[in-house]
């Protein structure tokens, strides 16, 4: 111990404070840009709330004090600023932590500033994917400073504290005790002497097998296989899990990987540029693997998610049609934003539209349970809306998300004693307190929600008579929603787009004679483009009840069918070139889709 | 002082005025003034009993406390009397209960700073204080005990002062009561914890509430039955050694408590259109008769109602606990019939159950058909001795005046029949207008209880001596489930109900699962989860047919063999 202690000098530390303040900056600097969408997107994962029965939950099994710890700071998320800080100072700690305990261990210099460097940015790769949890951080840091603990002294009264909090440890952090407990085996292993190797490696393996005994027959209602993996990372993605497995292997390992001798003091000279090369290659190559790993369609469909949670929906519409994805959430979004702003008919095409009907309505099902309640919400169809937030909570818990939409539904309901509770649910959040307070008005002023922009609005266009809600096919409560209410333009526009989309152009032209009844003075651009596809294919045109197709549009049709024309003769019609030019028509999409 | 109002409260149950004269009451409402030392660090405020008795004692203590807290003694002259009740959550103003319940805590809703109530035995022998800065009033659980001993047949007047700034006593409210009845509730109350939700559930638990104090134990829990659905728990006699749970899904099967023993049992057999579902345990503990039903939810889009349960298709089956056997409860008018909601009158000779004439095509379409269904009680008589059941007799017909039945529930003494009374349908659950009403089996007088809300009123179970009846109630936010407990004399009068207290006064405002079929039980339970998953793993021993030549109508087959729509999910609440 005494001569790993000697070889640190004052220069190294200057080196190792460096690259861990270096790997702080970059990582800071990702989530504060890049990679913001992953802090939103997590903070939308959950809410925490300063109620006793919501606390009360994480202290029934192994793992859920962790796991508070880690919904705690990932509150912190709302801001990004403030997140991105938080995020990277729990990214860097691994690599603190085991600086000092490269202290204790036989590390040498040539290799120390790689190995303590490697779980941070094992982490913040990992970190990158958005379904990688501060949970899981917090749970590799915790072992480490554990084992810090652990290592701190050979001495007998250190290693019996150490197996006598190891069941604390294990009750905090879950199965990474496990973790610990085999990096406690080989460092035993490899540092202690005589016959304290087999004596302190026997005692934690006996003892872990005991609180898992324990822990599934007679403590914690917890199955067998959750007691062994309950809360290790678990992403649905090949790249993590390998990294999971790696920095697992890793962190056990290593006392045995640190126990390799080598000093920059017996190197040439001419080769100690190597102390700086090595680590800024690793630094280089956690670069690339980030760049790699980057999906910019995943960051904009959450960047747009954001927009749309935040009701912006004009700028939801600009930065879709500035970002397209070719995403099915993306485009549903788009669709949303654009009943939101009436203007689903208007402009529609302005950008992909990929899937057709599908990006119309989210099937049911518990991977789109987040996001379907939107459209309901849109087009006026609130007690759907409501069953989709509530199912989504009944779901995953608590989401700063469904709870809001659940006050907004339960309001425009008139049900005011329940928006009240989910109201007092987020007025003991940190930061969605605010907005709980700005929606508590309207439960006791009842008549202020009609005059309310937004929710009045959505008083308008509900519907007056009853019936019951097709949940496979919900097109079909379109026609139904705009029979109910004559006045629910959002509904009809969907309903028109529905058919425009399914290039069912013959209905959708039939429906034209009603839209004098719900109050349009002009056809929407879209419609009109259908009407020109009917006029083209009947030679007639149809019944529009006064309304006319405008000379904008006539005009573009006419540019159009030459173009196609022109370009079908010379055998050069390819979709890319009509879409430069037309590619915001409904006749580019009922041509190319 | 006031004039003593000539008439019992309406919420004093009949018991109360026995053996009292007026003047007795009047010396009890009104002679408790209000010379109530409060002091600044006296949590629980001089916690403890201040007997009547030390009247010599008691001037001294309490100028030395005066003294030493620098505070004026309150007279009647230095705070207000407010003429009117103070609001308090829950509403436990004047409400009956069992002398073995636990502590009714509640929180004042009204302004002030500080806050201090005394509640006192009618004798005036036993006093509780406590002061809060928040509003909650927790009572001791120890003294608690000792209160509703002493106040057994009488109640205890609780008072309520409110303090503005330097703590200086500013107002006083009408004092409420707490009616204690001499009959105690059956000690554990067993509930289902479910969020009132749609398709989705995720944990469901079962869990033992002892009533006599907070403490709240699993019976079962789905996260160690691989997140399979648990519900319909049901009680033979109240009995905490007796009892049965479903499960549907990998573990699935009718996990049936005896004396201490699961036994896992599969009692879905060809002829039956469902599952077994509603169990009514009978009351020799050798049948359980089940409705078997094909369920399905639909969803309204107007405001105004939410969900509508109703079942494609339903039948009565009545198993036979010693021989594994089922037997379909058929006769002639069966068939034309969707039957459900069985339940045993207190000697087994009948079998109570709702029925509705299959006449309304495909319901599920139109709102306006679905209002049609409705269900009537009736009842066939059974020879517990051989297992025959006779002709179907109608006992309510309630579709002949527009209405609907649910959850029968026969008292012990055979007396009384409460059930839950809609419009239409067959689950009330999702009915606002459901309410309990009670049928006198003696006289056939129907009566609408006065224990009801504006809310949905239903799963209502009657406790072991038949004193108490427990039902679930939305009337405190309108969707989630509440279990109160109401007593009922044996006249049939029934005292203000009240929801089963808890330790936190606040666990209702913030809590949004559902208290799922509330059952009084009259000790603890000791089997726990780990139990049934014991259970769980050995094989479910498959019920026998009694008659093989039972077959379902046509019908039926077809509704029982509809499929559901992909995502569509059991009904569990």
């Amino acid at each position: 111990m005494q001569k790993s202690r000697s070889i640190s000098g004052k220069f190294n530390e200057f080196d190792v404070w460096l690259f861990i303040a270096v790997f702080f900056i970059s990582s800071f600097v990702f989530f504060i840009s890049a990679g913001s969408y992953i802090l939103f997107f997590q903070e939308q994962q959950h809410l925490f709330v300063y109620l006793p029965d919501f606390l009360s939950k994480f202290f029934v099994k192994p793992g859920g004090p962790l796991e508070l710890a880690g919904e705690f700071f990932t509150q912190f998320y709302f801001s990004t600023l403030t997140g991105s800080i938080i995020l990277s100072l729990i990214l860097s700690l691994p690599a603190v932590v085991l600086h000092f305990v490269n202290r204790r261990l036989k590390t040498g210099n040539l290799y120390s500033i790689v190995l303590l460097l490697i779980p941070s940015l094992a982490l913040f790769l990992m970190q990158s994917h958005y379904y990688h949890t501060m949970t899981y951080n917090l749970g590799y840091l915790l072992v480490l400073l554990y084992f810090l603990f652990a290592s701190s002294s050979e001495s007998r009264k250190v290693q019996v504290a150490t197996l006598i909090i190891y069941p604390l440890f294990y009750y905090i952090t879950g199965a990474y005790a496990f973790i610990f407990a085999g990096l406690y085996i080989i460092y035993t292993l490899f540092y202690s002497k005589g016959i304290r190797k087999l004596y302190y490696t026997l005692l934690i393996a006996a003892l872990t097998g005991v609180l898992l005994i324990v822990s599934e027959s007679k403590i914690f209602l917890i199955p067998l296989k959750q007691l062994l993996t309950y809360p290790l990372p678990s992403v649905n993605n090949t790249t993590h899990r390998y990294l999971t497995v790696f920095l697992n292997g890793f962190v056990i390992l290593y006392p045995a990987v640190s126990y390799v001798p080598g000093s920059w003091k017996t190197m040439k000279p001419a080769l100690k540029i190597l102390r700086y090369a090595i680590p800024a290659f690793i630094y280089i190559l956690a670069g690339i693997m980030l760049i790699t790993r980057y999906n910019p369609d995943v960051a904009r469909v959450i960047n747009l998610e954001k927009l749309v949670f935040d009701e912006k929906w004009s700028e939801a519409v600009t930065y879709y049609e500035k970002y397209p994805s070719r995403n099915l959430i993306g485009q549903y979004f788009y669709n949303v934003s654009l009943t939101e702003t009436d203007q689903l008919c208007e402009r529609m095409f302005f950008s992909h539209q990929d899937f057709g009907v599908k990006s119309l309505f989210l099937p049911w099902d518990d991977e789109h349970l987040n996001w379907g309640s939107h459209v309901f919400y849109a087009i006026g169809l609130i007690n759907e809306a409501h069953r989709w937030a509530y199912e989504e909570l009944v779901v995953y818990g608590y989401r700063p998300h469904n709870l809001k939409m659940l006050v907004k539904t339960n309001i425009i309901n008139g049900n005011s004693r329940m928006a009240k509770k989910y109201i007092g649910i987020l007025k003991k959040t940190l930061f969605y307190k605010r907005w709980a307070e700005d929606y508590e008005k309207f439960t006791v002023d009842t008549t202020s929600i009609k005059t309310d922009p937004v929710l009045g609005k959505k008083i308008e266009i509900m519907p007056h008579d009853n019936f019951f809600i097709f949940l496979d096919s919900p097109e079909e409560n379109l026609p139904l929603l705009v029979e109910s209410n004559p006045g629910n333009r959002r509904a009809f526009e969907y309903l028109m787009a529905w058919l425009l989309l399914s290039k069912d152009v013959e209905t959708a032209v039939m429906n034209i004679p009603k839209m004098k009844e719900l109050g349009y003075t002009k056809l929407p651009r879209h419609i009109e483009e259908a009407v020109m596809i009917y006029y083209n294919s009947k030679r007639v045109m149809p019944d529009m009840k006064g309304l006319a197709v405008s000379y904008a549009t006539t005009e573009r049709f006419s540019r159009y069918v030459a173009t196609y024309s022109a370009l079908r003769q010379r055998a050069a019609l390819t979709k890319d070139k009509m879409e430069s030019e037309f590619g915001n028509t409904y006749w580019f999409y009922f041509h190319f889709y | 002082m006031p004039i003593l109002p000539s008439v019992r409260h309406p919420h004093m149950p009949l018991w109360m005025l026995v053996g009292k004269n007026k003047c007795q009451l009047f010396d009890y409402y009104f002679n408790f003034t209000a010379q109530i030392p409060f002091r600044h660090n006296d949590k629980e405020s001089m916690t403890g009993i201040i007997n009547i008795k030390y009247k010599v004692i008691q001037p001294v203590f309490l100028v030395i406390l005066l003294l030493l807290a620098g505070c004026e003694a309150m007279t009647n002259e230095n705070f207000q009397k407010i003429n009117s009740l103070p609001v308090i959550e829950p509403d436990y103003i004047n409400v009956t209960i069992p002398p073995n319940i636990a502590p009714l805590n509640f929180i004042v809703r009204e302004n002030g700073r500080r806050f201090f109530v005394v509640a006192e035995s009618e004798k005036g022998d036993y006093k509780i204080k406590i002061r809060s800065g928040n509003g909650k009033i927790c009572f001791p659980m120890k003294k608690w005990r000792k209160l509703t001993r002493n106040s057994m047949g009488g109640r205890i007047t609780v008072r309520i002062f409110l303090s503005g700034e330097q703590d200086k006593i500013t107002k006083e409210y009408q004092p409420f009561s707490f009616y204690v009845a001499p009959e105690p509730v059956d000690s554990y109350l067993a509930y289902r914890l479910i969020y009132p939700g749609y398709y989705c559930w995720s944990n469901l638990r079962i869990v033992q509430r002892c009533v006599e104090n907070f403490s709240e134990k699993s019976i079962i829990e789905n996260q160690v039955l691989d997140m399979n659905c648990i519900n319909c728990h049901s009680f033979c006699n109240n009995r905490p050694d007796r009892f049965m749970v479903h499960v549907r899904g990998s573990k699935g099967g009718t996990y049936v408590v005896s004396d201490g023993k699961i036994e896992r049992k599969d009692l879905k057999i060809d002829p039956m259109p469902g599952s077994a579902t509603y169990p009514s345990w009978h009351p020799s503990g050798k049948y359980i008769a089940f409705s078997s039903n094909q369920v399905r939810q639909t969803f309204y889009a107007n405001p105004s109602k939410s969900i509508e349960v109703f079942d494609l298709v339903s039948d009565l089956i009545i198993y036979n606990m010693e021989k594994n056997s089922i037997t379909m409860v058929r006769d002639d008018d069966t068939t034309k019939y969707l039957e459900t909601f069985p339940c045993w009158s207190d000697d087994g000779r009948y079998l109570y159950f709702c029925r509705a004439p299959q006449n309304v095509e495909e319901p599920w379409r139109d709102p306006e058909k679905m209002e049609l269904i409705k269900y009537s009680l009736v009842r066939v008589p059974f020879n517990p001795e051989t297992g025959v059941y006779g002709k179907t007799e109608m006992v309510y017909d309630a579709a002949a005046e527009g209405k609907s039945v649910s959850f029968p529930r026969v008292s012990p003494d055979g007396n009384f029949i409460v059930f839950t009374l809609a419009a239409h349908g067959t689950f009330p659950i999702w009915h606002r207008e459901a309410d309990l009403y009670i049928l006198n089996l003696q006289t056939g007088e129907l009566k609408k209880m006065d224990i009801n809300s504006e809310e949905t009123e239903s799963w209502h179970e009657w406790s072991s001596n038949g004193r108490w009846l427990v039902f679930s109630s939305k009337r405190l936010d309108g969707r989630s489930s509440r279990p109160f407990y109401v007593y009922f004399d044996s006249r049939g009068n029934t005292g203000k109900p009240f929801v089963l207290p808890q330790k936190d006064p606040e666990r209702y405002i913030t809590m949004l699962e559902s208290f799922n079929l509330p059952q009084p039980v009259n000790g603890k339970i000791k089997v726990d989860p780990r139990d049934f998953v014991v259970s769980s793993k050995s094989q479910s021993v498959r019920a026998i047919a009694e008659n093989l030549a039972d077959s379902l109508p046509e019908w039926k087959k077809e509704r029982a063999e509809m499929k559901r729509n992909p995502g569509e999910r059991p009904i569990h609440e």
